[in-house]
């Protein structure tokens, strides 16, 4: 680390303590209220094994900046997802088949604290209450639901074939499981002890990254091999349509806290798909007329040309593979990852607009606002 | 059969011989002071991006056979009873789609049966379709899933330049050829494929369960089959990482312990396409495509009648740190660090002096490896 970022690291550090000195106990609350995101955000580096930490203001006098601070992992980190009281993050590692637990006051990783869940873990989420968090187990065919306050597995379920993306509804009773290996999503109730699937939806070709929309009404699935976004109705727990038409090959995607937008990285494209999502009577969905739609798709090879400066010289187009995405919790940010450039983009959520770029580790897989009180 | 992205009969090579390679190392200085064009790279993007060069209808060609590359197959489609996956992609997955297995039923499963090893079914369909797993026996040998990026450019190497590498290598570290039927074999653990059709039409058969006359009446007549080849040629190699350094402490090491003799860092091809036109582009699989002895603690099987138990091919290093861990034709290891300790036989030396660097050296090594 250069001396900067060293001085960088001890300012966020000390600034994140000043949050968590604000921050809730761990566990044991009723469900927290919705935190409002801060500047920092995280974001795992699945080829070096460690997690990047960033300011997203620091693009806003300079266009390109650097990560804030590094922090090592497990093997392969994929996706993060960190809790209301923006002290403790969480990162599957996929090689290692553990989650690791960082403490984002302290900087690193509590490896006394690593997870033990099933194989191969790729997206995971936490529950509302934030009482436990659901992986999904790439590796096995299962989902394991975890215990937070004590670490622990409670269960595991077996859901299908290769599971990979995962969204909560119903106050984190229903699971929402996409089987990239037979291009369908599972429906999954989860009990105290144990689960069951309920049903099983077929979508379209390796379906990777699931979203719920706020009302809990509605899954969004990315279709990387079908080139769209698939909705599924909840309530009827059946596919409405029509399907979405995206960018190629969409693979990760967030929904907005309100739950009116979203947005799609289309990894092959090195496009943004900014997606509307029409608010509904709750059991008033049409199957015919699904409320999603594309409202506008970024080139976002064309956007860093427009916005080059002068001095960084001639931008090489087209050279995006757009992974992964984040909105702030006031819907104004969103943040992407860039798997061949190794950076994070800042996007303007009303104007669409590119703000900047940060400098992250080796393929930026997973993202996440870290949200302040 | 000639590649129809490649016109193989019309390759040519700088290097076929130790002044070929002297000239080869000199060439890209030589040519940048002449104004000679340097040879191009030939990586995609990301990882399951096509080669840079395809046409609009080879790119056309490449995403319809990336379809049946996806696709799920099943009875209506020809499938039989007995099978390992339901599609490619199902085990050809990590990073991305082309990319190799890392899951335990991703493994080829393979038990002695005579001359040549017998490929088990671990899955098998009822009347009813339902699937369920069929219990492995006793003393099966496990094959990794390899990555496919880059293999269609692995293809048209000149075979004389690969059988020629032997000759330069020093004695107890002397790979071999290994030929079949007069081809030169490239593909598989023992390096006893000597091309994608082979290795697809295998495939196919013995991991999707689609019997051999189905692969002949329906997926060569509908195109499938020439759409899956395409798409598997088209692949193009993993880039080596921003941190690749061939001028680094790593990379100096790499060649200080003789791991550059067997796992070749460069080939300089001439490939006569569409768009290419005679042109030489480098590739960087860190391969000789040879078959070593690793020493009888690596010996599994001998898939052909002349291979050894213990003999295997030198493993493409490129992509290594993203298409793996697993590593090593079993995934036997799970990290760089125990895949080098594993090299016995005619890498056992190198592994040895592997064992004596300093911690900082082999992290060096290892950070030059992870950079392929």
């Amino acid at each position: 680390m250069t001396m900067n970022h060293t001085l960088h690291a001890r300012m966020l550090t000390t600034l994140l303590v000043g949050i968590a000195a604000v921050a809730p106990c761990l566990g044991g609350q009723s469900a927290p209220s919705k935190s409002k995101s801060s500047n920092f955000a995280i974001i795992t580096n699945w080829g070096d094994d460690t997690c990047s930490l960033v300011s997203v203001e620091s693009v806003e006098k300079t266009r390109e900046a650097e990560q804030i601070s590094v922090i090592k992992v497990g093997a392969k980190p994929y996706d993060v997802k960190v809790e209301s009281g923006g002290r403790f993050a969480y990162v599957t590692c996929s090689g290692a088949d553990f989650i690791s637990v960082i403490d984002l006051q302290a900087n690193l990783e509590d490896q006394k604290g690593r997870i033990r869940i099933g194989q191969g873990p790729r997206d995971l989420v936490l529950s509302p209450d934030e009482k436990r968090i659901v992986v999904a187990n790439s590796g096995e065919d299962t989902i394991s639901v975890v215990d937070r306050a004590s670490g622990q597995q409670l269960y595991t379920v077996p859901v299908g074939n290769i599971p990979y993306g995962v969204g909560l509804a119903r106050d984190g009773k229903l699971a929402v499981i996409t089987l990239w290996g037979s291009n369908q999503v599972a429906l999954v109730e989860l009990g105290e002890t144990a689960g069951r699937v309920l049903k099983h939806i077929p979508v379209g070709n390796l379906p990777y990254t699931v979203g719920i929309a706020a009302s809990g009404d509605l899954a969004l699935v990315t279709c990387f091999g079908s080139h769209r976004v698939d909705v599924i109705d909840l309530q009827s727990m059946s596919l409405l349509s029509p399907s979405v038409e995206v960018g190629k090959s969409p693979w990760g995607l967030a929904i907005s806290d309100d739950g009116a937008s979203a947005l799609v990285a289309n990894f092959y494209a090195g496009s943004a798909s900014f997606l509307q999502i029409a608010p509904t009577e709750k059991n008033a969905l049409s199957p015919h007329r699904s409320p999603v739609s594309e409202v506008a798709r970024v080139d976002l090879a064309s956007e860093l040309k427009e916005q080059s400066s002068p001095a960084a010289g001639p931008v090489q187009a087209a050279r995006h593979r757009a992974k992964n995405s984040s909105i702030s919790s006031d819907g104004l940010v969103a943040l992407m990852t860039d798997l061949s450039r190794n950076k994070v983009m800042v996007l303007d959520m009303k104007s669409r607009k590119l703000r900047g770029e940060i400098s992250v580790g080796h393929a930026p897989y997973g993202i996440a606002f870290i949200p302040k009180r | 059969m000639a590649s129809p992205l490649f016109q193989k009969d019309s390759c040519r090579t700088f290097v076929g011989t130790l002044p070929g390679l002297l000239v080869c190392a000199v060439l890209p200085s030589f040519a940048a002071e002449s104004g000679f064009p340097a040879p191009r790279p030939a990586y995609g993007i990301y990882f399951g991006d096509p080669l840079p060069w395809l046409s609009e209808a080879e790119q056309q060609q490449f995403q319809l056979g990336f379809q049946v590359f996806e696709k799920n197959w099943g009875p209506s489609d020809g499938a039989g009873d007995h099978f390992n996956a339901e599609s490619c992609v199902s085990c050809h997955r990590d990073p991305l789609p082309g990319g190799s297995g890392s899951r335990d039923d991703s493994f080829i499963l393979l038990q002695p049966a005579g001359t040549r090893p017998r490929k088990l079914s671990r899955l098998f369909r009822d009347e009813t379709g339902s699937v369920r797993q069929l219990p492995p026996p006793g003393g099966v040998f496990r094959r990794r899933t390899p990555a496919l990026f880059g293999l269609g450019l692995i293809e048209v190497i000149p075979a004389g330049q690969i059988a020629a590498r032997a000759s330069l290598q020093p004695e107890g570290m002397r790979g071999r050829p290994v030929w079949i039927d007069g081809r030169l074999g490239r593909f598989g653990a023992k390096a006893n494929v000597p091309d994608l059709e082979e290795f697809t039409e295998d495939a196919l058969h013995t991991e999707l369960g689609i019997p051999t006359e189905v692969i002949a009446t329906r997926l060569r007549v509908d195109g499938s089959l020439q759409n899956l080849l395409q798409y598997l040629r088209g692949l193009a190699p993993p880039s080596p990482r921003p941190s690749w350094d061939p001028d680094s402490r790593g990379a100096r090491l790499f060649q200080m312990l003789e791991c550059s003799v067997c796992h070749v860092p460069e080939y300089r091809i001439r490939l006569e396409t569409a768009s290419t036109k005679n042109e030489e582009v480098v590739i960087r699989p860190y391969t000789d495509l040879l078959v070593h002895r690793m020493g009888a603690a690596r010996s599994d099987l001998s898939d052909a009648p002349d291979i050894r138990a213990d003999e295997f091919r030198t493993a493409p290093l490129w992509g290594l740190a993203s298409v793996g861990p697993p590593y090593l034709h079993d995934g036997a290891a799970r990290s760089l660090t125990d895949a080098i300790l594993m090299h016995g036989g005619e890498a056992q030396h190198s592994a040895d002096q592997f064992k004596a660097l300093s911690a900082e050296e082999k992290e060096a090594l290892l950070e030059f490896l992870r950079s392929l």
